[in-house]
């Protein structure tokens, strides 16, 4: 679906690069750029180049990775989804509580099962009464935000016995062969995410939507069912983002999502190169996105730069992404 | 039971809903229809009319401003340190031209560089975020002196007569933004554009002065709402704009203005922003938490654009 592009579309003709750098930059930019940044960061930045940081900065990744996963599959059939800070904080918010008085499995199903609730309802309203995504899911963004304080009147949950869920524990913080679990979860999820876009009925359905709706709908394709099916999902992604921060604080924080899990979410999917109107792209360009993002941070990090600032760089560099993304595209 | 006349409820639907509303809360809680309280609770409503008419301008392009919120805060911060150096009523100006600047840059990026409005105003709501926490650590900027404290609060917190100051400038400025929106040039313009900007394009338009003109007055309205926040609190502070974005968003699009371009305007914004600040209070008053009142307005949001949807399609 053509969000708010309409307006823009006259002026997309006029603006781009010559014509072979945008060839070039189009199917290899994000490759580059992101190895540039990595070579550019181990010259000049003390200790950025060691297997530690690394992996350091793999696993903080890997909490928000499940997130742009789902709003992957969310940009690739035309929508958006606004709504993921707020899902990722209701999911730790169930997951804590639950996990605080014994039953942390039973947390980690109320996480998944909270969120993917809520990506249920906004797949709903957006599939069936064809509400603007981004008001719908704006609106289950202030929903879920508001529910997720409710609940504790804005304060955390705490008191959750550690060594009563070790198990639980273990899912965020423990790692196989020296190797953090959640990395090989997010690698796992890679690739379920990747065949479910490029080996299924589903995911080419996906493409379908995003790349001609209304052709995509006339061939057959059910808008409803799709929707609600690729918001679900959208949900269950950040209910596992929001559920594995639980058991990785051990601590239900209701603001968890408030920061800047959007903006990387969303972030990720643009800077990796993928259409921001859907139809074209695909999971692992959301991955090399997300790592350019936090490598990015990493270093700033490294230099001695405060989070704030970052945020800044951050935001700066999604824009520029997205004006090279499309002027790549004309 | 058939009405002897016919209801357009398409038209009459939401005034009718805002009176209903007004009479449950008295009936829960008298104080709610104290002179005090309306007073009270139109002064925030002309704050949120100045917002909601700025995310009005953006929409009626067929865009929209998820930038306002940060635009807020950073004016906040902007006025009251400008006000140190400048003093009250320079500094106030330098405050709101600050987030005025940020409008324009939103709209150079929608505009120059082709950059759709949600990815262009959600990238600079955490730029401009970024920058204020930069610039205040996430500290509450107070401190003012005597002199600059009295003037600044008249602003916000003043009287003229029985009316708070803010809602005499939000009936002035609505009044010239109406004006603007119906008779100028440029207002005709931004619903032609938010019509069909590609035929607007070849009709001749220049597209871009007006988009970067209609999101530096989207940011600039919502500098001034966010000034006389300001004002009323004397101090500047970090979060201002974080809850209202939303609200913006809602109250424009639940008074009836399209999220698609075109359609809408400055009595759309009005009665949007009153239903808002109304229902807010309301709830505040009966006793209801934060944090459900959060997510009661977001449930009434997505009911009230339900609404006009189902509306359009039966």
């Amino acid at each position: 679906m053509r969000v708010n592009s309409d307006s823009t579309l006259a002026l997309q003709r006029k603006t781009g690069l010559p014509f072979e750098l945008r060839a070039y930059w189009g199917r290899y930019g994000t490759y580059v750029a992101f190895l540039v940044i990595l070579a550019i960061a181990s010259i000049v930045v003390p200790h950025f180049l060691s297997i530690d940081n690394f992996l350091n900065v793999l696993t903080t990744m890997s909490f928000v990775l499940f997130v742009t996963y789902g709003q992957t599959l969310v940009i690739l059939s035309g929508g958006m989804d606004l709504s993921h800070g707020s899902l990722v904080s209701l999911a730790c918010m169930a997951s804590a509580a639950l996990a605080a008085i014994g039953h942390p499995w039973l947390g980690l199903a109320a996480g998944l099962g909270v969120a993917s609730f809520c990506g249920l309802i906004s797949g709903s309203i957006i599939g069936i009464t064809r509400l603007n995504p981004i008001i719908t899911t704006l609106g289950m963004l202030y929903l879920a935000g508001g529910l997720a304080l409710y609940f504790t009147n804005g304060k955390s949950i705490t008191g959750i016995d550690a060594s009563k869920v070790q198990d639980f524990h273990f899912l965020a913080e423990g790692r196989i062969l020296h190797v953090p679990f959640v990395v090989i979860l997010g690698l796992v999820f890679f690739f379920l995410t990747h065949f479910l876009l490029r080996h299924t009925r589903f995911g080419s359905r996906i493409y379908a939507l995003g790349g001609n709706e209304e052709a995509a709908e006339i061939a057959g394709i059910n808008y409803a069912r799709m929707k609600i099916l690729i918001f679900t999902l959208s949900g269950l992604s950040c209910g596992i983002s929001g559920s594995l921060l639980a058991a990785r604080m051990l601590t239900g924080e209701p603001r968890v999502g408030a920061g800047t899990f959007l903006l990387e979410s969303i972030g990720a999917v643009v800077v990796g190169g993928n259409d921001i109107f859907g139809g074209t792209g695909n999971v692992g360009r959301t991955v090399i996105g997300l790592m350019i993002l936090h490598f990015l941070t990493n270093a700033l990090d490294l230099m001695g730069i405060s989070t704030f600032t970052q945020q800044v760089v951050v935001g700066v560099v999604v824009l520029l992404f997205c004006y090279l993304g499309l002027a790549r595209n004309k | 039971m058939k009405l002897p006349v016919r209801i357009d409820w398409s038209k009459f639907g939401l005034p009718a809903a805002f009176f209903v509303m007004l009479i449950i809360f008295t009936v829960i809680n008298p104080a709610f229809f104290s002179a005090r309280n309306m007073i009270q609770t139109t002064r925030q409503g002309a704050i949120l009319f100045l917002i909601v008419s700025g995310q009005t301008f953006a929409l009626l392009a067929r865009g929209i401003d998820l930038s306002q919120g940060s635009v807020m805060s950073l004016v906040s911060i902007a006025t009251i340190s400008s006000i140190y150096v400048l003093g009250a009523y320079a500094g106030s100006i330098a405050g709101i031209l600050f987030g005025a600047m940020c409008g324009f840059i939103n709209g150079v990026l929608i505009a120059f560089l082709g950059i759709p409005p949600i990815l262009a105003t959600l990238g600079m709501l955490f730029v401009v975020s970024g920058v204020e926490l930069v610039y205040t650590g996430g500290v509450t900027l107070t401190n003012l002196s005597d002199i600059d404290q009295g003037r600044l609060f008249w602003f916000g917190g003043g009287m003229i007569g029985p009316v708070p100051v803010p809602v005499i400038f939000a009936i002035i400025i609505g009044f010239l933004l109406y004006y603007i929106l119906k008779y100028t040039l440029f207002g005709r313009r931004i619903y032609l554009i938010g019509t069909n900007a590609d035929a607007s394009s070849l009709a001749g338009l220049p597209i871009k002065r007006v988009i970067v003109l209609v999101y530096t007055v989207s940011a600039l309205l919502a500098s001034l709402g966010a000034f006389f926040l300001t004002a009323r609190l004397s101090m500047g502070f970090p979060q201002l704009g974080e809850a209202w974005l939303v609200l913006a968003i809602g109250g424009a699009v639940l008074g009836g203005t399209s999220v698609f371009g075109g359609k809408g305007g400055v009595w759309e914004a009005l009665l949007g922003s009153l239903v808002i600040v109304f229902l807010d209070n309301g709830l505040i008053v009966s006793g209801v938490s934060t944090f459900a009142r959060e997510a009661i307005i977001g449930v009434v949001i997505i009911v009230a654009c339900l609404g006009s949807v189902i509306k359009k399609r039966v």
